[in-house]
């Protein structure tokens, strides 16, 4: 028997054929993708994704993909064999506040008054705010993302000043208790073990039923 | 690794057995294996890594489908089949010829289905399929033989059954 052996779909037989054919539809949606990625901890994908799929993947996978997250978070794992960091803006001595650096914030024109005869249409500007500026599930995942890659490669304070980052523009987001317990693990690692423990104990009091609170260990003793 | 294999995994899992409702988790659980053991995969091997977590994966989802069914009866008879299409034509419609695709994979044993996918629907060598799965080539061979007189077998009967019913 040989490689060369032909394929039953190749065949003469045709329900044969419709049968094994019907397996072409076999196709993960794009929700069920970035969903996963997101759950492995590589964020969103960078291929554009519509708000309303984020909204989808917001709505369908919280639950799993909260949990799933959580583990990985854990675990500081990025499942990419690439070699190279991840990538590293420029130290920022000042912690801003502000919106992804993604979105492109060209300064508004001022149009001057001048009257033309053919106006020509000017779509680009519209467009590019509404499809640059991430959703708020993306920009969650990204900042938490830049929070977890400093963790891992030990720039607790950068971590720190991610997560404070986070909490100030997402209050209320949806990766709120990883980023808490993120934030638990980057002060025990970073030896700052007090802070450490009053942040697990008002971890667990916010979130009791968490599976995180099983790992921070001793602090909690 | 992840944008590389994350199609082949699903069609995989889907193929090796998991229902099309829960074959998105299955492959997320597939990728969440890998992360946590990435430091364990040999570089290379990620696919075949891949591929045995999925196998394992789909088995336990199997299983755990089965456990969830009253019926009692596992045998491989296609005769399982509740609800016999009418007539030829209905084949016509894919989601019905997926669903006795996966009528007539579901009596294959697990080492035969994944070798008859692999190579039947992924379009995979046998000496592709055999550094995957890290099995002798011959072992994959003979596999395959017996998967596709299975195959066979299945579909000959799925096609009298058809025929008989649409005579009648």
């Amino acid at each position: 028997m040989s490689d060369e052996l032909e394929r039953l779909i190749d065949g003469d037989d045709d329900f044969s054929k419709r049968l094994l054919s019907s397996s072409d539809a076999d196709v993960p949606s794009d929700r069920a993708r970035q969903a996963a990625r997101v759950a492995i901890g590589l964020g969103v994908a960078a291929a554009p994704m519509s708000a309303a799929a984020a909204g989808t993947v917001a709505l369908g996978t919280k639950i799993g993909l909260v949990t799933a997250l959580g583990a990985t978070v854990a675990l500081g794992v990025v499942l990419s064999r690439s070699p190279e960091p991840p990538p590293a803006p420029p130290p920022a001595p000042i912690e801003v506040v502000a919106p992804e650096p993604e979105v492109e914030v060209a300064p508004e024109p001022v149009e001057p008054e001048v009257v033309v005869e053919t106006p020509a249409p000017e779509p680009k500007k519209p467009e590019r705010v509404a499809a640059k500026r991430p959703s708020g599930l993306e920009a969650e995942v990204r900042l938490l993302d830049r929070a977890r890659a400093a963790h891992s490669s030990e720039r607790y304070d950068r971590a720190m000043r991610f997560l404070r980052r986070y909490r100030s523009q997402f209050a209320s987001g949806m990766l709120r208790e990883e980023a808490d317990a993120l934030e638990v693990r980057t002060l025990a690692d970073a030896g700052r073990t007090e802070e450490a423990r009053r942040a697990a104990k008002k971890f667990v009091a916010r979130y009791p039923q968490s599976s995180h609170a099983a790992s921070f260990g001793t602090l909690l003793e | 690794m992840f944008d590389q294999h994350y199609d082949v995994v699903w069609r995989s899992l889907r193929r090796f057995g998991v229902a099309s409702d829960e074959v998105d988790d299955a492959a997320q659980e597939v990728f969440i294996v890998a992360a946590r053991r990435l430091d364990d995969i040999e570089i290379g091997k990620e696919r075949s890594f891949l591929f045995s977590t999925a196998m394992r994966v789909a088995s336990d989802a199997r299983r755990a489908r089965a456990r969830r069914r009253t019926t009692a009866d596992g045998s491989e008879a296609l005769a399982e089949v509740k609800d016999p299409c009418p007539t030829a034509d209905v084949l016509s419609d894919r989601l019905r010829a997926r669903e006795l695709l996966d009528q007539v994979l579901d009596t294959m044993s697990e080492d035969q289905r994944s070798v008859f996918v692999l190579f039947e629907l992924e379009g995979m060598t046998m000496a592709a399929i055999a550094e995957d799965l890290d099995l002798p080539s011959g072992t994959v061979a003979s596999r395959l033989r017996r998967a596709r007189e299975h195959y066979q077998r299945q579909v000959d009967r799925l096609r009298a059954t058809l025929e008989r019913t649409e005579v009648v």
